[in-house]
């Protein structure tokens, strides 16, 4: 289960490139990322600060647009190619995290993180097919759904302000 | 509490949206989603009530031993429990029993003052710290060598009744000497052979055997760096203390002890158990942490000034310090009986440090050997085999 972790890191990347291998240009410019990331990557390895564990995690995820540039965004082909190569990023994150610091991760995580992707896939299906998906209003109502569930899920518990007994 | 990976993901959920925007291309906005769906599973899957109950006997261990500890942890979560002695990893769902089994090694006194525990959700973005006071402590003994007999024993005795034979003359076991019978000789003490022969009542006269007054001097300070090589000193040397307060409790003789290690500290001489656990309860602090400035001058000036002339001073020491051998030549001449025990790690190291340092310390014990007892001991051997022979 161990060497899943790399493995994942491995041909996360090595797809990343081989998806890229089209055109020079954008073969370098993803060869760039990955650079960065695997630095960030390194760093955290020496100073095993989470926030490097996500910069890297991050940039590896931002690869992933630039490596699919010169594809069509709005195939449904595209989108799936980046949520498969995603759920290996993701797989990557969670196994290292959870192996990193409990020693094991149960199937139940792992379920959970791989059902995100089928949903968000379903999600970006809705967005399409939805007449608000296009157009200004569509965009200003997107932005309007993210700002609240932005408020929801980062406002303060009420048990944590409260200084009730 | 959220976890940085909760904060994470909704930074990761931004900046993809955000940089949809700005190059116009949807696939950033749609590697969003996933993120978005994780933060919303985690918000809305049931939390559990959480807690961690500990369970270990708390008894007397002698180091090597093996203690068990139960937890028991509530929760539907990761958690990554730490106390002073145990680290704990897993995932549990409802009600979970981890057992541990730890071996006690080295002595010493482990205090639990604190558990800190941390829980995580299933997908790590909702998490819970607790400090928890934590109570309870394990006292780890130092491992001690039985011993059956010892041939050592003070010189000078004190007129309290006890199990070391001295040189008056009274009711012990081991026979001294034969005289007339006098009026209220007891019967059973009639030699009858020697009455036979002499033709007049003789009875049998036995040495008096008197208790003694015992100091064990522990001399832990550290001089120099090695650090590894020196806490195997100590250890073999706390070790001997030990064994030698618990052999000396068995005896009817009174036991004190002076540690003169970064500071210095002592216990009065008494009896019995109560002498042992008190010396062995201060054995267990005994640690080699920073080097020492202390002189030998500060245990020859305790030994002198808190215990009573004629006690029988056994001196553990790995004899590394210039000063020692003038101080037991005055304790001697202060009438202290003085038995020497100077461990060792023959063969360990061949610089020219190390050399110098043997070569010293032969020197020293070749000094003490014209005025004392002393026991060359190599602590890869046990002790009770050279004190055995020794007189």
């Amino acid at each position: 289960m161990k060497r899943a972790i790399w493995l994942s890191l491995a041909i996360y990347f090595f797809l990343l490139l081989l998806l890229a291998s089209s055109s020079l240009r954008i073969l370098l410019l993803t060869l760039t990322v990955i650079g960065i990331s695997i630095a960030a990557l390194f760093l955290y390895r020496i100073i095993e600060s989470e926030v490097f564990f996500h910069l890297y995690n991050f940039i590896a995820v931002a690869a992933l647009p630039v490596a699919l540039e010169g594809y069509n965004p709005y195939s449904w082909v595209t989108i799936a190619l980046a949520y498969a190569l995603l759920a290996l990023l993701l797989l990557h994150m969670y196994l290292y995290r959870f192996f990193q610091r409990f020693g094991m991760i149960k199937r139940e995580t792992v379920v959970y993180v791989l059902l995100s992707l089928p949903l968000s896939f379903l999600s970006a299906y809705i967005f399409f097919h939805l007449p608000i998906g296009y157009g200004f209003w569509g965009i200003v109502g997107l932005g309007m759904v993210i700002l609240l569930l932005l408020y929801f899920l980062v406002r303060p518990k009420s048990e944590e302000s409260s200084n009730t007994p | 509490m959220r976890t940085l990976q909760y904060y994470a993901f909704i930074i990761y959920f931004s900046l993809l949206i955000l940089l949809g925007f700005v190059f116009i291309s949807p696939l950033p906005v749609f590697l969003s989603i996933p993120f978005l769906w994780l933060i919303v599973f985690s918000e809305f899957r049931r939390k559990k009530e959480i807690g961690v109950k500990r369970e270990f006997e708390e008894k007397r261990y002698v180091e090597g031993n093996t203690a068990e500890f139960k937890y028991e942890i509530k929760g539907e979560s990761y958690y990554h429990i730490k106390d002073a002695l145990n680290e704990l990893r897993g995932y549990c769902k409802n009600i979970c029993l981890e057992k541990k089994k730890v071996r006690l090694y080295p002595f010493g006194k482990i205090s639990f003052k604190k558990m800190e525990i941390y829980f995580e959700d299933f997908l790590g973005l909702q998490a819970n710290y607790l400090e928890k006071e934590d109570e309870g402590e394990l006292r780890i003994y130092p491992k001690i060598e039985y011993m059956r007999k010892l041939q050592i024993k003070p010189r000078k005795t004190r007129t309290l009744l006890g199990d070391y034979p001295s040189r008056r003359k009274g009711q012990g076991l081991e026979f001294m000497d034969i005289r007339d019978y006098q009026a209220g000789d007891e019967m059973k003490r009639i030699n009858w052979k020697a009455t036979a022969r002499t033709d007049k009542l003789m009875v049998n006269e036995f040495e008096s055997e008197r208790t003694g007054d015992t100091v064990i001097l522990l001399d832990v300070r550290r001089f120099y760096k090695g650090e590894e090589e020196y806490e195997k000193l100590l250890n073999a040397s706390v070790r001997a203390a030990a064994t030698i307060a618990t052999y000396l409790s068995r005896t009817r003789s009174r036991v004190g002890l002076v540690v003169l290690g970064r500071t210095v500290d002592w216990i009065y001489p008494s009896y019995g158990k109560r002498a042992m656990y008190l010396i062995l309860d201060r054995l267990l602090y005994v640690r080699s942490g920073s080097i020492s400035r202390l002189s030998f001058d500060y245990g020859k000036f305790i030994v002198s000034r808190f215990f009573p002339p004629n006690s029988f001073v056994i001196l553990i020491s790995p004899l590394l310090s210039w000063d020692i051998d003038d101080a037991v030549v005055e304790l001697l001449a202060k009438d202290y009986d003085i038995l020497v025990i100077s461990p060792t790690l023959i063969g360990d190291g061949e610089n020219l440090a190390t050399k110098l340092l043997r070569i010293e310390r032969e020197v020293r014990i070749r000094r003490l050997r014209i005025y004392s007892r002393v026991i060359d001991w190599n602590i890869e051997y046990p002790l009770t085999s050279l004190l055995k022979v020794m007189r």
